[in-house]
């Protein structure tokens, strides 16, 4: 780069490497040298040597370890061993309840439903086996799985214009019945019902 | 429908490929396609959208369609070049099948197949993706515009909480919001396809600096790195930003060397689509101008090339600032333009990267790779500048990018989980990079010419 225009442009480029061919004796080839080509010795020794080599570089190394094991071969394994599971079934196994849950709740609304969810705390603090993760009070996240429903929680009560158009509350962990406007009789712990009947 | 979209993405692709450089290997051209197809597809989306005309497959696809039609009657008036790229070339046959290239072949054949395997089994499930990429790619989809997009515009969503993916340039979410329009389930195709176009794309660039056998190699060692191959069956931004990213330099590098006119534009084209995926691109492009602007004062003292590279580069990025200025989509800066210092906050990004650096559990063999044939080729640097401006373009590329992430003001995460878990997947685009120096050193070159040399020693000639 310090040199001046002259001098780069007197500088060689490196020449591309030529592929070599085989001389004519070479092409007017026989059962015996296309053996040769194929099975040449000396490019399975280097085949043979440098892939040994640089299989024992690779496996000794924890991540690649870990990509082969884990990234490439479990996965294929496990794919390979489900490969006829819907893309429901693949989602539920991959997002767990949360996928169950809000897949429940989307077949169970209209498009154009409002869904209020409780307050945050409501559904980061559930207790027992079955319940959401974090993820669910994202409320980017929640609508990736509900769009174009809409999606909002009760934290909001004070903040979002929308608040008073709720069609739909979403029951987390047994939360949420306080703002149904008719008695449910039978109430589960998650679900989703209609505000008014 | 999708596989019509589909096709004509890459035609779209090719015909702009071709438009910019008749010199380039099939390998590269495969590579290509499909990036430059979706890249010039997501754009033309946003100009639609712009002039109020909505976003739905026809209109897309009949979009493409007319720059398909403008392209071939580009490339028609250049046939007589492209007969020439078309005819067949006398490259002659190798005498003995160098078994060593055939099973790194296989070898990035069976990651391929296990990787996109992987990709497409699931749909969508990464963070990032679900709260933002994916889901306004399925807004844009369901309703047919970018700036009445109800995320961005509807009172449910409040600007600084909810719409930070906003300021985002749209190359991701408007890919999947395509796929989205042609029916596709999932938009996971859209990374199974970036992921094969980067190990063409990869291969053919370098195999223009390395032996094939070492360019088979570091394809493959690229996409085996733990954390990228990893990230590249999930829907974020980063690994489609590490194939613009990094293709781009290295076509900016194969101008230099080179000394082919056509590799600067497509160079140029491509960190148009870096920086169209991505913000951070702007630090590839900084590397890019800097090197071109040093050629151009000591060298060529001709500046109309560097005005010109510089406008494109930035276009896109411009572009999309306006697009959100008119439109009232803007949320609050992030970026402190001033210079400052903070002492805690150098320290806490020196520290972070440094794990990074040291680690092999994220980037595996890249960096002690890298920093080995970096000092082999010492005296080569030293005395004959033996790719110098590729080891400048990697250090000026990661200083304007360590910069950025010093410049940003962390209001909605800390720096500390920025550096954990976001600054390694901004690594991405140069772990290409390095391993493209380490088969582009001198030395490892060397090394393999003389193992070619000896498989084919016996009854050999070069082509003349």
């Amino acid at each position: 780069m310090k040199k001046n225009g002259q001098q780069r442009k007197s500088k060689p480029v490196k020449k591309e490497k030529q592929p070599v061919v085989s001389d004519n004796k070479q092409k007017q080839s026989s059962a015996s040298s296309w053996w040769s080509k194929a099975f040449g010795l000396r490019s399975m020794a280097v085949a043979i040597v440098l892939g040994l080599l640089l299989y024992q570089g690779v496996s000794t190394s924890a991540s690649y370890q870990w990509v082969w094991n884990n990234l490439l071969k479990g996965n294929w394994t496990y794919i390979w061993a489900n490969r006829k599971a819907s893309l429901e079934e693949r989602n539920q196994r991959k997002l767990g309840f949360d996928y169950i849950y809000l897949s429940h709740i989307k077949k169970n609304t209209p498009e154009d439903a409002i869904i209020l969810f409780p307050l945050r705390t409501h559904i980061t603090e559930q207790k027992g086996d079955q319940k959401l993760s974090n993820n669910v009070i994202s409320k980017n996240w929640a609508t990736h799985f509900l769009y174009p429903r809409t999606v909002l929680y009760k934290d909001e009560k004070d903040t979002n214009p929308l608040y008073g158009k709720v069609t739909h509350i979403a029951i987390v962990a047994g939360h949420g019945y306080e703002d149904v406007e008719y008695d449910v009789q039978q109430k589960y712990a998650f679900t989703v019902i209609p505000k008014t009947r | 429908m999708l596989i019509t979209g589909l096709i004509i993405t890459n035609l779209l692709g090719l015909g702009i490929v071709l438009s910019i450089s008749q010199q380039l290997k099939w390998t590269e051209i495969l590579g290509l396609m499909f990036p430059a197809g979706i890249g010039v597809q997501t754009f033309m989306m946003v100009c639609l959208d712009f002039v109020g005309i909505p976003l739905t497959a026809t209109t897309v696809i009949i979009g493409s369609i007319l720059l398909i039609g403008a392209l071939s009657a580009c490339l028609y008036h250049r046939r007589n070049r492209l007969k020439e790229w078309i005819a067949p070339k006398k490259t002659g046959s190798y005498p003995k099948i160098n078994w060593l290239w055939v099973l790194s072949l296989v070898a990035i054949t069976i990651v391929c197949v296990m990787n996109i395997a992987k990709t497409m089994y699931y749909s969508t499930f990464d963070t990032d993706s679900v709260r933002g990429f994916n889901l306004i790619g399925m807004a844009v989809a369901h309703e047919g515009t970018i700036k009445n997009l109800s995320l961005y515009t509807g009172a449910n969503f409040q600007p600084m909480t909810h719409n930070l993916y906003m300021t985002y340039t749209p190359l991701a979410q408007l890919g999947y919001a395509y796929l989205y329009m042609l029916g596709a389930e999932t938009s996971k195709i859209f990374n199974a396809l970036i992921f094969i176009s980067f190990i063409f794309s990869f291969y053919g660039v370098t195999s223009r600096f390395a032996t094939r056998t070492l360019t088979a190699l570091t394809t493959f060692f690229v996409i085996i790195t733990p954390e990228m191959l990893g990230f590249s069956s999930m829907s974020g931004t980063n690994f489609t930003h590490a194939l613009y990213a990094s293709l781009a330099i290295l076509y900016f590098i194969a101008w230099y060397y080179k000394k082919n006119p056509s590799f600067l534009w497509l160079a140029a084209a491509l960190l148009m689509l870096n920086n169209w995926t991505r913000n951070e691109g702007l630090a590839f492009i900084g590397a890019a101008v800097c090197v071109l602007c040093w050629e151009s004062i000591t060298v060529t003292k001709q500046y109309k090339k560097l005005i010109l590279f510089t406008a494109l580069c930035l276009f896109p990025f411009i572009f999309w600032q306006i697009f959100l200025k008119v439109n009232h989509l803007e949320i609050a800066q992030l970026i402190i333009f001033k210079p400052y210092w903070d002492s805690e906050k150098a320290s806490l990004i020196g520290r972070e990267m440094w794990i990074l650096f040291k680690s092999s559990t994220f980037y595996g063999f890249t960096f002690i790779a890298f920093l080995l044939v970096l000092l082999s080729n010492v005296w080569h640097i030293f005395k004959k500048s033996d790719h110098l401006v590729t080891i400048i373009l990697i250090l000026l590329s990661w200083l304007f990018y360590t910069i950025m992430v010093y410049q940003i003001d962390y209001v909605w995460d800390s720096l500390d989980n920025v550096m954990k878990y976001s600054y390694k997947r901004f690594m991405f685009s140069f772990v290409p990079l390095l391993w493209f120096y380490v088969a582009a050193g001198k030395n490892i070159n060397l090394i393999f010419e003389k193992i070619d040399d000896f498989i084919w020693s016996s009854k050999k000639k070069k082509v003349k």
